[in-house]
């Protein structure tokens, strides 16, 4: 038998024996295609420091941000308002000079471009670049100005500031000097056309608008190979190493053609400039996925190249301007394959492409719509009905099948009962691009304002344009889920369900139930959320369904019938070192409670026994207890009967300091319920 | 320096993560391939683990944590890999060793055995082994990777080096025929 030393030397040599050498470059290339392609998880609260957002009063501009209803405001008056069902996108004037814009009367030759983008003080900001300047000896320039509206129709810049990006003097061909040429420089839109004029002469077109480089109705076949026998010789110069083919054999090795995300976008990037002439291009989810898609269309919408986003200005996400309109992408679905050898040496090609319906982002609520829906919502929870006709609930709830009751909680009254009298909301994120949602904290208070109820809504803009206020059971904060409502800070307790709803209890944020695999399953379920070292994975409690007692030489013992039983062969285990049975009341139902501690010496074992996945879980031996871990038991005769007959309510608590003081809201919580 | 790249990184400087990526990706993947004793299964568990840092780096709290961070996340996405096989067990195979490497007879027999016993480790008692006799991490260290109590991590090494013992007499005790079987 070696000894630990021995042992412990022969696994090191054992493990430096086995490991591998390098990480393949594929496997990174890969991963850095997926990081380019996807956003970092920004919580609300480190978004406040990402975008403009103010306190309360001052974020939404034009209105006042914090609403305040008062209790005897009159109901009813909201559809009145204006902005309910009102235009989808904001009707700031400015809104239609932003973006980029293109000069089509440049004379000597080079390309003029203009950014214009909004000023938080109403004004409009321009910048203008001219790769070929007359005016700088034909090296590139660059005006900056800002100005304001004149009506609705005309932007003058009072005083431009024209400089050579070369640091030289810009010298006016002609007339007065530039600077007194340039003063009050005015650009005029004609509306119907979507063009800036600037004189008689100078005509300004939104890029793609006026000259889209893509019929939307454009497709074409293979590329850059155009026959099954051109790829064959591509492949063979490809595994010859000539240079003008490697790079169609893809850096990571694979695609996913069984879904619509492109793993090497520098196939696509080189479609797309090459082929099709695009210069700024994105892949995103939200346009990744539409009916009639079928496994491996891949889409990417084309930006306009260096265009500002006027409706996303805030959100670094939201930086690729549209080329048709405001809101609307020339937009392209690529499909590729291997034609000639399949896997990481096969050359791939582009089998077809069309451009497709054009992708959309969504105009954000605007003021009056952000406040029109929330004076209603308020309204009706100070008055005491009709609220839940404003909301909708968020599709995507990871508890949605252990949820009791799919409802706001705390409604129209706090955990005592009192009426709410005062509401206020905050802007704590977005809009976020493409879809436009916009992340609220809402809060309500009581008349002396001893209690206020806070909850996180979102407000997004629904498929025929209504913006909806949604409740998100989970919402995400700055780094991990945050509770959906808070009553004076404390998060508020929510109910669930286990085994079909037989079974109930309450956990407060961030108390929940696992979403770790090991530990789901129709007959058991874990409540974690306990901070600990950065991470919220250690159960507190677990809930198992007649557990069947593992033995002594790790054999797997039917269930036993009751509660006793199971407390009887807990105790008769050498492995456990258990206190006697203490008669004590769970969910109004006798119970036994036990404390056991695994023995020195007890079995170990092994984790491949059979793992309860559509059986029976296992106790003890297999669930997270091991030598200086006490585990109080509750040990339960269900009510109800069958199916099941035993609860096990298991507590780690020499994990954690506390744990019993932790789990005991959610212990007494328990309910049962006739099956 | 390092914690300048975090810093970067956390405030969605691709460049610096990827640099960082770079320079932990050799050992995240031979923890990776330890714990999962599957080249492919190891390749996708660090591309997860390093997709999950770069998605959550702004939610890591303390910089200098990072590296402690990367390895919980890898050791995360080896279960997760696990997880999706239903039964690790029956995915484990050995792994092919360098044709470099010299041994006799009875260290080659040696390491079978260990790797039959390695093989019987639950995921997180794998990983504790990997973490202390491969990568070096005291139990102390080990605790504040994977953020469990350091008498946990004390006790998950334990009983994964007396299940690996346990291996070994057991194999020693069986016809070597009887021992070809995986668990």
């Amino acid at each position: 038998m070696p000894t630990d030393e021995r042992l412990g030397e022969s696994i090191s040599t054992w493990l430096e024996q086995t490991a591998p050498g390098r990480l393949p470059d594929r496997v990174l290339e890969a991963t850095f295609e997926r990081t380019r392609g996807s956003r970092q998880q920004v919580g609300w609260r480190a978004r406040l420091g990402r975008i403009h957002v103010t306190q309360s009063v001052a974020a939404l501009g034009g209105i006042a941000a914090v609403v305040v209803v008062a209790a005897t405001l009159a109901l009813g008056s909201v559809a009145d308002r204006p902005g309910v069902g009102g235009p989808p996108i904001s009707d700031d004037p400015r809104d239609a000079f932003l973006g980029t814009w293109f000069s089509t009367s440049d004379a000597d030759g080079g390309t003029q471009t203009m950014i214009a983008r909004a000023t938080p003080d109403g004004g409009v900001e321009i910048v203008v670049t001219d790769d070929v300047a007359s005016v700088c000896s034909r090296t590139p320039s660059t005006m900056t100005g800002t100005g304001r509206l004149e009506g609705d129709t005309r932007l003058v810049i009072p005083a431009p500031v024209y400089s050579c990006d070369d640091g030289s003097e810009p010298d006016a061909l002609s007339g007065p000097p530039l600077q007194e040429q340039l003063r009050n420089l005015t650009f005029v839109r004609d509306a119907q056309a979507d063009v800036l004029t600037v004189g008689a002469t100078s005509v300004w077109t939104r890029e793609v608008g006026a000259a889209p480089s893509l019929d939307p109705q454009a497709w074409g076949s293979m590329w850059p190979q155009s026959s099954l026998e051109e790829v064959r010789r591509a492949q063979a110069l490809a595994d010859a190493g000539d240079p003008a083919y490697t790079w169609q054999v893809s850096r990571t090795g694979w695609y996913q053609p069984g879904q619509n995300h492109p793993i090497d976008t520098e196939f696509f990037a080189r479609f797309l400039e090459q082929k099709l002439g695009w210069e700024e291009f994105v892949w995103d989810e939200a346009f990744a996925h539409r009916d009639g898609f079928v496994a491996g269309d891949v889409v990417y919408v084309r930006c306009a190249p260096g265009g500002t986003n006027p409706l996303y200005l805030d959100d670094i996400e939201g930086r690729c301007a549209p080329t048709i309109d405001k809101l609307r992408y020339e937009t392209v679905k690529i499909n590729v394959a291997q034609l000639d050898r399949q896997g990481e040496a096969g050359v791939w090609v582009v089998t077809g492409w069309e451009m497709i319906e054009p992708a959309e982002q969504v105009a954000p609520p605007s003021d009056a719509e952000t406040a029109a829906v929330l004076e209603g919502f308020f309204q009706a929870r100070i008055g005491g009905e009709g609220a839940e006709d404003f909301v909708d609930f968020a599709e995507n709830d990871p508890f949605a099948d252990e949820r009791v009751v799919r409802e706001i909680p705390l409604l129209y009254a706090t955990s005592t009962g009192v009426p709410y009298e005062r509401s206020e909301f905050e802007i704590v994120a977005g809009p976020l691009w493409p879809e436009g949602r916009i992340q609220l904290a809402v809060r309500l208070f009581t008349g002396n304002n001893e209690t206020v109820v806070e909850q996180v809504f979102s407000l997004e803009r629904d498929e025929t344009g209504r913006v909806r206020l949604v409740y998100d059971f989970q919402p995400m904060g700055p780094s991990e889920p945050i509770p959906a409502t808070t009553e004076n800070g404390k998060a508020v307790p929510v109910e669930y369900g286990f085994l079909d709803g037989e079974v109930t209890y309450r956990a407060a944020h961030p108390l929940e139930p696992s979403q770790e695999a090991w530990h789901l399953g129709p007959d058991r379920t874990a409540i974690t959320g306990l901070p600990f070292n950065d991470d919220r994975i250690l159960p507190v409690l677990l809930i198992l369904a007649d557990p069947r007692p593992i033995g002594p030489s790790c054999e797997v013992a039917p269930a036993p019938v009751d509660a006793e039983g199971l407390a009887e062969v807990l105790r008769s285990d050498p492995d456990f070192e258990a206190t006697a049975p203490v008669a004590v009341t769970v969910g109004g139902t006798s119970a036994l409670q036990i404390d056991v501690l695994l023995a020195p010496g007890a079995s170990s074992c092994s984790w491949s026994l059979p793992d309860g996945s559509g059986t029976s879980p296992l106790l003890l031996k297999d669930t997270p207890i091991s030598e200086e871990q006490l585990v109080r038991l509750y040990l339960v005769d269900l009510p109800g009967g069958p199916p099941a007959r035993v609860l096990a309510i298991v507590i780690i608590h020499a994990d954690v300091d506390g744990a019993l003081e932790l789990a005991a809201p959610i212990l007494d919580s328990i309910e049962f319920h006739a099956p | 320096m390092k914690r300048d790249l975090v810093e970067a990184a956390r405030r969605g400087d691709h460049e610096a993560f990827e640099v960082l990526a770079t320079s932990a990706g050799d050992r995240l993947y031979a923890v990776a391939r330890l714990i999962l004793r599957d080249v492919g299964l190891a390749e996708d568990a660090v591309q997860e683990a390093l997709v999950r840092a770069w998605q959550q780096l702004p939610s890591l709290r303390d910089p200098d944590r990072f590296d402690a961070w990367l390895y919980r996340l890898v050791v995360n996405a080896c279960a997760d890999q696990g997880r999706q096989l239903r039964r690790w067990s029956q995915q484990v195979r050995p792994l092919v060793l360098d044709v470099s490497i010299s041994d006799d007879t009875a260290s080659v027999a040696n390491r079978e055995q260990l790797e039959r016993g390695f093989s019987r480790l639950k995921p997180d008692q794998r990983a504790v082994v990997v973490l202390h006799y491969y990568s070096g991490f005291s139990a102390a260290e080990i605790a504040g990777i994977l953020g469990i109590p350091e008498g946990t991590a004390r006790s998950r090494l334990h009983y994964s080096v007396e299940a690996m013992r346990a291996a070994l007499e057991a194999d020693a005790r069986r016809p070597v025929a009887a021992t070809e079987r995986t668990a």
